[in-house]
């Protein structure tokens, strides 16, 4: 009889906007993607939430079948005290409570980026994931969301020395405050800073920012909020989490042109 | 008839304006300032009618007909967001987020409506391409 050496599973363990997460995996070739796609983000604490995936050898979905699930939401289904998820080509059961989560797919890493924003806000009470570009420098943090083309990775590419994200960026409440996180989406590094003002953007002639109201920060946050809406609880913590967002931290309106002379006006908010 | 907002709804006042969640429809409302003061009186425990006798009597909104608060519960309770129920008295609290208002509201009066509505969706589920390696995702590298 042969003998068939047993594959242990090995660990690559990244900060994920400040919660600690553990993937592991017998296959090799799938390891070695995740530990390329996270490096930036590689962390030495504790893992919070554990992440098994198993490749299944599916092929890879089309292009066009990637892009089609952009957009789309993951409504999971509930099974007793977990959650099911399906997307394309893989599929995952995980348990909020323990912070476990299994995963069947092929292989790539495009399964877990849709599941870890779920498995953020599974473990962070207070906080929010952003469509956002994140900058930090000296302890000091900005938040710069806004719509596709607004100029978010224009802005990101501007400051590589302060930039952690271009593309979703964490928020955690905190007393009396914020910090902002960087995370891997959709290139960046881990890193953050004490939330010294947001701002929303768009492209201009000048630099060039104008205060907003509480109530008009909400409103042009909101539709960038990437809503936990697998869990009912979960979208109230954000959705109070985004009404005392607004209401502690400035919030701004900046209109920018691509050149490094806009740091001056963005940085003014808090301590430079 | 006395109304009682549902247990899936919560809300919050933003300057003039109420925004309301429904947790269960994942859907958002914007309540004009009327409506939100209305919305936030609705605790299961003061008949419609008494609201808007009230209303009535105060020197604020004299536009508002009674008839304009029960078309306004109509429509909430038609999107599940209020329930008709029996007079309640030690009604509590589920789902309440921020501070009450008062009723009659302050400011000069309109007809309670809401004024947006809008379901909430998760942006940008992924990418359309392989992520971190190219696409229209990750126009331009930041270093």
């Amino acid at each position: 009889m042969r003998q068939t050496a047993a594959v242990q599973r090995q660990t690559v363990a990244f900060d994920l906007g400040g919660v600690a997460v553990g993937l592991e995996s017998r296959h090799r070739g799938w390891l070695e993607l995740a530990r390329r796609r996270y490096r930036a983000f590689a962390t030495s604490q504790p893992t919070q939430v554990r992440v098994v995936y198993r490749v299944t050898g599916a092929p890879l979905p089309s292009a066009r079948a990637l892009a089609a699930a952009r957009d789309r939401p993951l409504p999971p289904r509930r099974r007793g005290s977990l959650l099911h998820f399906e997307g394309a080509a893989w599929n995952a059961r995980f348990d909020a409570a323990g912070g476990h989560l299994e995963v069947a797919g092929p292989l790539s890493t495009y399964p877990m980026d849709q599941l870890l924003r779920t498995l953020w806000y599974s473990r962070v009470g207070r906080g929010l994931i952003v469509h956002a570009a994140a900058l930090a420098r000296g302890g000091h943090g900005w938040l710069c969301s806004g719509p596709s083309g607004s100029g978010k990775t224009t802005l990101a590419g501007l400051f590589p020395g302060a930039a952690l994200c271009d593309e979703f960026a964490a928020v955690h409440l905190e007393a009396g405050g914020a910090r902002v996180a960087g995370l891997p989406f959709w290139q960046g590094r881990s890193g953050g800073g004490t939330l010294e003002a947001i701002y929303l953007l768009r492209h201009g002639r000048e630099n060039h920012r104008r205060r907003l109201t509480a109530a008009e920060a909400f409103h042009r946050l909101r539709p960038q909020i990437s809503w936990p809406t697998f869990d009912s609880g979960a979208l109230l913590h954000a959705f109070t989490a985004l009404s005392d967002l607004v209401a502690r931290v400035d919030a701004w309106e900046l209109a920018f042109r691509p050149e490094p002379d806009v740091w001056r006006v963005l940085a003014a908010a808090g301590r430079a | 008839m006395i109304y009682r907002r549902t247990d899936h709804a919560a809300w919050r006042n933003l300057g003039d304006e109420t925004v309301l969640i429904d947790l269960s429809a994942k859907v958002m409302y914007g309540l004009n300032e009327t409506a939100g003061h209305l919305w936030q009186a609705l605790d299961g425990t003061t008949d419609l009618a008494e609201l808007g006798r009230s209303l009535a009597a105060s020197d604020r909104a004299p536009e508002v007909k009674p008839a304009a608060l029960e078309d306004f519960c109509t429509a909430l309770a038609n999107l599940g967001l209020l329930k008709e129920v029996e007079l309640d008295a030690d009604a509590t609290e589920v789902s309440k987020v921020g501070e009450a208002a008062p009723w009659p509201p302050p400011g000069a009066g309109e007809v309670p409506k809401i004024t947006w509505r809008e379901p909430i969706k998760q942006v940008a589920a992924t990418c359309g391409f392989l992520p971190a390696q190219g696409g229209p995702c990750l126009p331009k590298p930041m270093s």
